[in-house]
């Protein structure tokens, strides 16, 4: 065990694959319930000059009044729902594969071995039903809607999954604990968990009605463009038309369920799973290697060493496994 | 030519229809984009193959050539006026552990509709259970595989997938409609490297591949009573216009690999995929391909089925629709 490697070439597929979400709208008040797409328009608007500016040019009246009077034009796309519409549908589907701890890709036979012994010694000591709990709850609670979720007045999500449906009361479900008790959860965390452990094959389709009032905007993804020239400085994500949110941000809220991280208890609220504890929106990284609670401390010495981690650990180490990625060691650091 | 490796002969085929990729890899060799590459398509069914022969109820069966369809092919670009290029759109990474942004490595996406039809090989035609047994489990395992980097959201609502006897291949057409089948165009190929050969002796086949990409735009002064009007007519041709209607849309493809060094024994090249086989440097090779009408096929279908050839005096890697 003792001159066992970190193989260089390692990588894990996703476990948990989530297509991308499609915008429709429809009205409240339509009883047949006819959805149309969202659509993504273009705007073209004079801003005003609200940037904090030098202050060479605050303490002059003059100056500040030239720099005011720019036309600061702008052109971005933004999706709203119509005026007869209030109701925004956002749409997805997540395949559940199997798990069983088998790299995608290694190249170190003998470190796959070890590998495959801590998965399996992990999935019959816990087996996976915390972690699809877990899953469970953000599917109910639509933390995926990201800032949708904001100012919806109520939102009604249903899962479907060979023919049954679960439906739930998303704004009612805690977004910072996984203790709810709802039986739809239970269920909907049954299924993930038949779908991980390889019972049965599972694909989830996944509906989420919120009701934004008429005519409110709407937050679809936005493109990540390099070469943008001065045309438009935001592009939102549309598929065929219709708007849509990444699969890689849906999933980002779908694997929210770290509360193991070592901040947790002052901070109060799950973050994503991720190698180093990273959340873009704060720009901090909750794991640091310092602590010896990242990713790649915890896996190695697991996996090198023996040295189990606490049974919390052991959930996020899996976790970042079923979000699948690239482990390999390069040799350059 | 793959007699050697696989005795076994085509049993039947079949047929996925509407299989919904998406975020498939569409950067398909160093110089083409688009699409993704013929290889891509190849390894998962062979993957998917791989599979089903742990099953043991049609284990006698395996998968062998394939055929591309593609209904819809959106890929993830963006340009910001109708003159500037293409750029594909890219997504921004989780942050690194000091907090910072991660680099942006660049990749290509793109969402792909496709139809396969794919050859099933063995050595007798299976029955009517082995038949069923197949569907459904081809229908489970393409949905929790990868293709071409891209994950399967999805098949056809009403014929997922079916079963084709060798015979009734003729009457694929109409349940591959609407969609364009890749289709190799090499003698295409060979005639445009000759023409520009004819013209300049120079031209290598490189700049035949570069000028199906390319419009020219000639200038003709106009005459009026033998006189110059000082007016002039603008004409765009391309090699692509002239050649006769139907020889589908050409695209510049690659078709696979050169070997560059020598093989090297297992475990002997660092860092290599899978230590365990033998390993050798390889480089793209390019050719002609394109898109075709189904009806257009009716007599070539048995010929618009990909497969792997490998020529080891050559050290060519290649996928080809030669019949084996």
């Amino acid at each position: 065990m003792s001159n066992l490697q970190t193989a260089s070439v390692l990588a894990f597929e996703r476990n948990l694959d989530i297509s991308d979400a499609f915008f429709w709208q429809t009205s409240s008040r339509d009883e047949k319930g006819n959805a149309t797409p969202v659509t993504i328009n273009e705007k073209s608007v004079r801003g005003t000059i609200s940037n904090r500016l030098k202050n060479a040019i605050t303490n002059d009246p003059a100056k500040l009044d030239a720099e005011i009077e720019k036309a600061n034009l702008q052109r971005v796309d933004a999706a709203a729902l119509n005026e007869n519409c209030d109701t925004l549908i956002a749409k997805w589907s997540c395949k559940v594969l199997p798990f069983t701890g088998q790299p995608n890709v290694c190249n170190n036979q003998n470190y796959q071995k070890a590998l495959m012994g801590i998965v399996q010694e992990y999935l019959a000591e816990y087996g996976v039903s915390e972690l699809a709990k877990r899953y469970a709850t953000n599917i109910a609670n639509a933390r995926w809607l990201w800032r949708n979720r904001v100012g919806a007045e109520r939102i009604d999500v249903v899962v479907t999954c060979n023919n049954e449906s679960l439906e739930f009361d998303a704004l009612k479900i805690n977004l910072k604990g996984f203790d709810s008790s709802d039986n739809n959860i239970t269920q909907l965390a049954k299924l993930i968990e038949q779908g991980l452990t390889g019972e049965k094959f599972i694909i989830l389709y996944v509906e989420a009605k919120a009701h934004m009032g008429f005519g409110q905007e709407v937050y679809p993804s936005q493109e990540l463009i390099l070469d943008t020239g001065k045309a438009k400085s935001k592009v939102l994500y549309e598929i065929n038309g219709k708007a849509g949110m990444h699969s890689q941000k849906v999933s980002n809220a779908i694997r929210t369920i770290d509360t193991w991280y070592p901040d947790y208890q002052d901070n109060g609220f799950p973050i994503a799973i991720e190698p180093y504890g990273a959340v873009t929106t704060l720009g901090s990284a909750f794991r640091q290697p310092k602590q010896k609670m990242d990713f790649y401390s915890l896996f190695d010495a697991w996996v090198l060493k023996g040295e189990k981690p606490e049974e919390e650990q052991q959930h996020f180490v899996m976790g970042v496994l079923i979000r699948g990625g690239v482990f390999g060691a390069s040799g350059k650091e | 030519m793959n007699n050697s490796i696989n005795p076994k002969e085509v049993v039947g085929y079949i047929l996925f229809k509407r299989v919904q990729i998406i975020n498939a890899n569409s950067i398909s060799s160093p110089i083409t984009y688009g699409f993704p590459a013929i290889t891509g398509f190849l390894g998962a069914f062979h993957a998917l193959s791989r599979k089903m022969s742990t099953n043991e109820a049609v284990n006698p069966y395996s998968l062998g050539g394939v055929l591309l369809a593609c209904h819809d092919c959106q890929p993830q670009v963006y340009r910001s006026s109708k003159y500037s290029n293409y750029t594909f759109n890219q997504t921004r990474n989780p942050i690194k552990k000091d907090g910072k942004t991660a680099s942006i490595i660049e990749e290509g996406k793109c969402h792909l509709t496709m139809s396969f039809v794919v050859e099933v090989l063995g050595d007798e035609a299976p029955s009517s259970e082995e038949i069923e047994i197949l569907i459904q489990l081809c229908k489970h395992l393409i949905q929790q595989q990868r293709i071409a980097g891209g994950s399967v959201h999805g098949l056809d609502s009403s014929l997922p997938v079916s079963f084709i006897e060798e015979e009734e291949i003729d009457t694929l057409a109409p349940l591959l409609m609407p969609a364009f089948v890749l289709m190799d165009a090499q003698d295409t190929f060979a005639e445009i490297i000759e023409e520009q050969q004819s013209e300049n002796p120079e031209k290598t086949a490189l700049d035949a591949l570069l000028d199906v990409c390319t419009l020219h735009h000639i200038t003709e002064p106009r005459f009026k009573n033998g006189e110059p009007t000082g007016e002039y007519t603008w004409t765009t041709t391309s090699v692509k216009s002239g050649r006769s209607s139907g020889s589908g849309w050409l695209v510049p493809i690659p078709i696979g690999y050169q070997g560059i060094s020598d093989v090297f024994e297992p475990e002997l090249m660092q860092h290599a995929r899978n230590p365990e086989y033998p390993s050798q440097y390889v480089e793209a090779i390019y050719s002609l391909g394109r898109w075709i009408y189904p009806q257009r096929l009716t007599d070539e279908f048995e010929n618009a089925f990909w497969r792997y050839s490998h020529d080891a005096k050559r050290s060519l890697y290649l996928v080809t629709q030669d019949n084996p």
